[in-house]
């Protein structure tokens, strides 16, 4: 095989769970029925969904007042916002961001809730906010997690492609980024994890390191099942891989559904 | 890549408002790359682009650009159709039109509704008006019904028309039987419940979604100024695509971007079943700077144009020059009955193989492939051994043996539900259910144990002792195992639920199938993904128990409504193969290849054109004269498009066309439609 492959952060995190995974699902594209989510997730999920809309919406400038939000609980997260929201600091404002950055023959990709980039004390920054309405993570959990690891490194990689005039190609410094999560459920509390040239030296080597790890498997077309029956609890190919006597964990829903499709549903009819 | 041509690179260098004229495989498309990857290179950031393309799978072609052009990092990068982004903007400025779009609820969340989900909602609102005599003696099925009313709300809201203005004119234009007039004004009644019904409870289908995109969002300053701040360059390809609310919008876009480049492809149009309007989009050329003229064909040799040429003096009644159309035939297949066809052009193909030709340079087009044709056809390929695949395989659900089996089990589960699979049903079910179970003793079974009262199965003690030998322990087991399953599920348990239980937790498991079903797995992960999709737009479009959902999707299967996104059955498509197309999913993909069979040359359905009582899409074209539609203007409508078909076909031929025909269509008639007469001199030669 040698396909160029579209990586982002859920990709990475199947490949180190389970090779086999992500061989089934983003090389061979292999359906397999995928437990439905409970209500309970579903709902939660869509309330996920409803916030991060209403804060794109934000900070587009179009001034949503939270009455006009139709459920409560979501109007309750924009009130403790606007009440409890972390500093945003000035620069150019890009909800719903993409930042697609090469690595060897293949694609690194994040998406950012909202990315600030801008200009600080004569030099460039760009700061990541990442909006949850889930349960809180401890900050030195979330250094560990890769949505922090991928996001932190593909600025400091990528991040002179976000700026105008000729930026395209360059790099930020590492210590010129960083990202806050921002929690529903602890608004007062923002986590800010400032990126640095030591981390990103180590972390991008790890990257890297991952990557290599793909192409090798890529060219031995090799993808063992993993070793650890836990990660087959919540995986959709558990019959396939004949692992069925490790249990069901119940569904939840992560808070930003990963789509790298390039089509969702069509609303249209079929081409004669 | 081969050097680019000087207008090529003008295109590319251009710095205003450029329109790139030409034929299908003049080097458009690649002049538009071109540009993408010299913005990037410049400095653009990617974030200032937009790229329109007519079809989704032309996205990645330009994404593919970028990746090998070795640009480095970019960043949101937008390349979509007209329609997606009309749904994603709908989405995000939903709160600016919602209100003034007449939505009852502004504040609740859009739903947008698959065409399946369409689909199933017109379908609602059209029994209670069919029990009530409404389109009584229209000789349809009710799944072509459906699809025609959604037909004419997306025609409507695509031509910008409203939905009155559009319905007015289906019923002012017809000039025929008076019945006409009755099921268009039945027509009217539907599909104004229906949009009622979406404005009432936040749901948008495709028309809808447009209707907003077009009528309110375009047009608003708060959304122009989003525009205005972020698309700096714009880049379209085949505007002859887009339809006039598609054209409205990049004229709009036009007003605020410093550059745009619109490429039109001289010939197409394919999509005016959905609207699309090329002589609106020739217009544009006016609103450019620049004009780009593209002749080089880099793919038809000029034996191909004369053999359009042929097609269009006879269609047209046109006097292009002809000289060398015949050398543009490669061979004539022709036979008295459609095996006789397939028989005769699987070893030619074969031949062309042999002597080096890959597969996949032969394309086999055809109007229209029944069931019957599909068959002999690959299987003469197959005998051949020739790998083929087919290209936007419209495979229906509904003929799928496991998802009638995997569906007569949940009805099975829900006596209560009052769907009585048939003693065949149930005897499929369990050949596909057991592994090694034959149809001859599974239709034992069910004759034993199926009782169509209930419906239910009976516990295996009902069986004699002599059959049960017959059938094995084993098996008899399993039958017990499921029948069991069946009886101990939830009432309350969601449909999807119960599809993935029933599939994970029993159907899949090794006592049941040794090896992994992956037919089966496709099939009940599209079951799972429909049903979800339904149950979670169920109060939307009116069903509130479970039952009502149960008994709504098992019939919108077995009616053809439920759709969307089939899953790909059989053995998977072989990329390399021999491709199998219809015409227009043939063009619209844009693949050129070294030959050609046009498949069933005489058939009338090369020059047919769908047969629509209630949804006219020429008479629902915004740019036409609200005059009475007449034999004559439909006459001359076919004629242009399959002379556009043709010209279509030979600019995305590189070597030749084989034209493979029967004497006899598959009722027996004499087939011999415009294209084979016009054909006539070059078949001779």
């Amino acid at each position: 095989m040698s396909q160029s492959l579209l990586l982002s952060q859920g990709k990475l995190e199947a490949f180190l769970a389970c090779r086999r995974r992500f061989y089934l699902r983003s090389l061979r594209r292999l359906p397999w029925p995928a437990a439905p989510l409970g209500d309970e997730s579903e709902e939660a999920l869509a309330r996920g969904q409803q916030f991060h809309r209403v804060m794109e919406r934000h900070f587009l400038g179009l001034g949503i007042a939270p009455e006009e939000i139709d459920d409560g609980r979501v109007q309750h997260w924009q009130r403790q916002f606007q009440a409890s929201g972390p500093a945003i600091p000035d620069g150019q404002l890009l909800p719903e961001h993409r930042l697609t950055v090469p690595v060897g023959r293949h694609l690194l990709l994040g998406r950012f809730d909202l990315l600030v980039v801008g200009e600080a004390d004569g030099r460039a920054f760009a700061h990541i906010f990442d909006w949850k309405t889930g349960k809180a993570r401890r900050e030195a959990d979330l250094r560990q997690n890769w949505q922090t690891r991928l996001y932190l490194a593909l600025l400091a990689e990528g991040g002179g492609a976000l700026r105008a005039q000729g930026g395209n190609g360059r790099s930020l410094s590492p210590d010129r980024v960083s990202i806050t999560y921002w929690y529903a459920a602890e608004p007062d509390t923002p986590r800010t994890i400032r990126y640095t040239s030591a981390w990103h030296a180590q972390n991008w080597a790890d990257i890297q390191a991952i990557v290599a790890q793909i192409d090798a498997a890529l060219s031995q077309d090799n993808w063992p099942l993993t070793d650890d029956w836990d990660e087959c609890r919540r995986c959709a190919y558990q019959v396939y891989c004949g692992r069925q006597t490790a249990g069901h964990d119940p569904l939840t829903a992560t808070e930003e559904e990963e789509s790298d499709e390039l089509t969702d549903l069509s609303l249209e009819p079929q081409t004669p | 890549m081969a050097a680019l041509t000087a207008v090529q690179n003008e295109t590319i260098a251009a710095n205003t408002h450029s329109f790139l004229l030409g034929a299908a495989g003049t080097g458009k498309t690649t002049a538009l790359q071109q540009r993408l990857l010299r913005l990037l290179a410049d400095g653009e950031p990617a974030y200032t682009l937009l790229v329109l393309v007519a079809e989704p799978e032309h996205q990645q072609e330009f994404l593919d650009a970028v990746h090998q052009s070795g640009l480095g990092p970019y960043a949101d990068l937008k390349i979509t159709t007209y329609t997606q982004l009309a749904q994603e903007m709908v989405a995000l400025f939903w709160p600016l039109v919602a209100r003034p779009g007449g939505f009852i609820h502004p504040h609740r969340p859009p739903t947008f509704l698959s065409y399946d989900l369409a689909q199933l909602l017109m379908w609602g609102i059209i029994s209670a008006m069919l029990r009530e005599g409404a389109f009584s003696d229209l000789r349809l099925r009710p799944q072509q019904i459906v699809s025609q009313l959604l037909d004419t709300l997306n025609r409507a809201a695509l031509n910008g028309l409203s939905l009155e203005a559009a319905i007015e004119r289906q019923i002012d234009t017809w000039v025929g039987e008076a019945e006409r007039v009755r099921h268009l004004q039945d027509a009217a009644t539907a599909v104004t419940q229906f949009r009622r019904h979406c404005l009432a409870h936040s749901l948008l289908d495709l028309s809808l979604a447009v209707q907003m995109f077009d009528t309110q969002l375009v047009k608003h300053p708060e959304f122009h100024r989003y525009f205005r701040e972020r698309f700096r360059h714009l880049i379209v390809d085949n505007i002859e695509e887009q339809t006039p609310a598609g054209q409205n919008f990049v004229t709009q876009l036009m007003d605020s971007t410093q550059t745009t480049a619109v490429a039109y492809d001289d010939g197409g149009g394919y999509k005016r079943f959905m609207a699309a309007d090329p002589s609106g989009a020739k217009r544009l050329r006016l609103n450019c700077k620049l004009a780009f003229d593209f002749t080089q064909n880099f793919v038809a040799a000029p034996e191909m144009t004369a053999l359009a040429n042929l097609v269009d003096n006879f269609l047209l009644h046109t006097n292009l020059p002809t000289l060398g159309a015949e050398k543009a035939v490669e061979r004539v297949v022709n036979g008295r009955y459609r095996r006789d066809m397939t028989s005769q052009l699987a070893p030619l193909l074969a031949n062309l193989v042999d002597q080096g030709t890959p597969t996949n340079q032969i394309a086999i087009i055809v109007p229209y492939l029944d069931g019957a044709l599909h068959y002999l056809l690959t299987q003469a390929l197959q005998e051949a051994g020739l790998p083929y695949f087919l290209l936007r395989r419209r495979s229906s659900p509904r003929e799928e043996p496991r998802i009638r089996a995997w569906l007569t089990w949940l009805a099975l589960a829900y006596p209560t539900w009052g769907l009585a699979p048939s003693e065949y049903d149930v005897a499929e079910a369990l050949t596909l259910s057991i592994s090694g179970l034959d149809p001859a003793r599974a239709a034992l079974i069910a004759e034993r144990l199926y009782q169509t009262k209930g419906p239910r199965l009976l516990p295996i003690t009902e069986l004699p002792d002599w059959l049960a030998e017959r059938i094995g322990a084993h098996t008899i087991n399993l039958v017990e195992e499921l029948r069991l399953w069946l009886e101990a599920q939830s009432p309350t348990l969601p449909i999807d639920a119960f599809l993935y239980n029933l599939f994970n937790d029993l159907l899949a498991q090794p006592r049941f199938r040794p090896e992994p079903d992956i037919s089966g797995a496709a099939v009940c992960d599209w079951l799972v993904q429909s049903a979800t999709r339904l149950r979670q737009s169920a109060q939307a479009i009116g069903l509130t128990t479970p039952a009502e959902i149960g008994v709504t999707f098992i019939d919108g299967v077995n009616q053809g409504l439920v759709t969307a996104n089939p899953p790909e059955l059989g053995d998977p498509p072989d990329p390399n193969g021999i491709m199998i197309s219809t015409i227009y999913g043939y063009l619209l993909a844009g693949q050129r290849v070294t030959y050609q069979v046009w498949l069933e040359t005489a058939a009338t359905g090369w020059w047919d054109i769908p047969k629509q009582p209630l949804s006219n899409a020429f008479v629902l074209a915004q740019s036409r004269q609200p005059i009475l539609w007449s034999t004559e203007e439909e006459f001359a409508i076919r004629n242009q498009l399959l002379s556009n078909i043709i010209r279509g076909l030979t600019n995305r031929c590189t070597g030749r066309i084989i034209l493979a025909n029967s004497d006899l269509d598959r009722r027996g008639l004499r087939q011999e439609g415009p294209l084979w007469r016009a054909l006539q001199p070059a078949r001779k030669a």
